[in-house]
This record gives structure tokens, sequence and C-alpha cells, in this order.
């Protein structure tokens, strides 16, 4: 088939083909840019600061507080769980189902290093609140100085 | 995990403000439903997290229940967000009801941001077998 195209055929091929490509490589570059959204890990979170703390929030409905395994090391928070959807189903039948269920694992950097210690975690109306103070810096040991008569 | 399935990030759905102008101002989102049926009733499961029980609304109006929680947990406005991954906000969602609900036994609860909403179905009128006597 190929072959019997006219030149300018063939011309005008080509050239739809380069379009072809270009088009797919803004394709791919859209793509590309909304990949970030796409590759995040459950739970989503918003990290926020007050005076005192760090707060990590968390929307993960249908918990409860035992059902989460929160640590902490250092500048790192680790949140994870099961949630499970579907238990009480009572023999019945699914007409819709959009409630996300299994596992979860996440690890999240924070900006500054945290006070294992003192960290709290609250969980309410299906939201989980970490609260993280910073690590206190060690205070400086101010060393008295004798007046030594001679 | 005990599934050994990871759960996927959603975005959330955000209700479209052309058709509900009444829900222009704030964010408001359509929440995540599961729906089953067992053979007397039918179940609505809701993520509404951030709402607690007594800020969640149902009510039917014209063949459709109308469901909307405001958020009160989710969000500190004197914190300093340094990073955001979601956006907190109401919820808002319609649900068509097939005749076969009765609308005077629905019944609902709320824990943990989860609204659940039982609606029991209307019960079947049974045959009535009328006894054919033999006429003389």
């Amino acid at each position: 088939m190929t072959g019997s195209l006219r030149p300018e055929d063939r011309e005008a091929n080509r050239e739809l083909a380069s379009l072809q490509r270009q088009l797919n490589t803004l394709a791919g570059l859209a793509m590309h840019s909304a990949a970030p959204r796409g590759v995040r890990v459950f739970p989503s979170v918003i990290i926020s600061a007050t005076d005192e703390k760090l707060i990590v929030r968390a929307e993960v409905p249908g918990m409860a507080l035992e059902d989460f395994d929160i640590s902490v090391s250092g500048e790192t928070l680790i949140i994870q769980g099961s949630r499970l959807t579907g238990e009480g189903l009572e023999g019945g039948w699914y007409h819709r189902r959009e409630r996300e269920s299994g596992g979860f694992s996440r690890a999240i950097r924070l900006p500054v290093a945290v006070d294992a210690d003192a960290v709290e975690a609250t969980y309410m109306a299906g939201v989980l609140t970490v609260s993280l103070p910073p690590k206190r810096p060690a205070k400086p040991r101010a060393i008295p100085v004798k007046v030594v008569e001679g | 995990m005990a599934e050994g399935k990871e759960i996927a990030v959603t975005e959330k759905r955000e209700v479209d403000t052309r058709i509900h102008q009444e829900l222009r101002s704030g964010n408001w989102f359509v929440p995540a439903a599961d729906i089953y049926e067992t053979p007397d009733r039918v179940v609505l499961v809701m993520d509404m997290p951030g709402v607690c029980f007594d800020c969640a609304h149902l009510n039917i109006v014209d063949d459709e229940l109308v469901v909307t929680g405001h958020v009160t947990h989710g969000e500190d406005e004197d914190d300093y967000v340094l990073y955001r991954e979601y956006d907190v906000g109401h919820y808002h969602r319609h649900f068509g009801l097939p005749p076969t609900i009765d609308r005077e036994r629905i019944e609902a609860s709320m824990a943990d941001g989860v609204l659940k909403v039982a609606m029991l179905k209307v019960e079947e009128p049974k045959p009535y077998r009328i006894p054919i006597k033999v006429s003389e």
C-alpha cells in the first residue's frame, strides 16, 4: 500500500507521523506533571505547626485509635494500620462500593526532629491527629565562676 | 497487611456548585458511599471524616434522600499549614429512593466519621388465598 503512494502523499504521511509524535510527547509531559499526585500514599495528610508543636492530620474514617500503629524515630513519623469496609454486610450484596478497604503504611519525613516520648495521638470523628513537640535543644549549662581570692 | 491490599489514595470529589447553588460558600465534597442490600433492608454507608454525629443531617425531599454533613473536626484555623495533601470541607449527596423503601422506617447512626443509614423495605403484601366453596 505504502509503496503505491505518490511522493506528495508520502510527505503528508511523514508530517502526520511527526505531528502524532509531538502530540504523544505533550501528552506524556502532561501525565508526568500529574504523576506526583497519583503516586501518593494513603492516608493523605496535612502537616501544620503551632508555637509548641507540629501537627499531622489524616482523614481515616471508620477506625479506632487502637487500629493505628504509630511510631516516631528522629524526624520520621510512621502511620500504619488497616481499614476494612464491608464487614457488616449481613449476608447482603453490594450495589455500590466506593469506600476503600485495605492496609496502609506511610512514613512521613518531618521538618524537625521531635521528642518521641511526648508524641500524642487522638482520633475524633474519623480524623487522626498526631501532635509532635520538637526535641528541645540541650540547654546550655551555666557554669558558675568562683572568685578565687589570692 | 490484613487483606494484602493497600489502600489507594483517592481524591475527594467536589460537589458541582453549578447544580447546587446553595452550596457556593465553603468547600463541599461528595462523600464516598457503599450501598448494600439484604433481604429486608438497604444500607447506605458513607465516609464523612470530620463530621460529628450531631452535625450530619438527613432529609427526604421529593423521593430523594439528601445527606449533608458539616465538618467540625479536621483543621484548626490558628495552625500554620506547612504541607497539605487534602482540603477539609463539608459533605453533600443525593440518593434517589426507590418505592420499595419504607419512608417511615429509616434509621441512621454515626460513629468515627462514618454515617450508616439503614432503610427497611416495604413489607410485600402476602397473597391471601380465598377459599372456594363448592356451591350446591
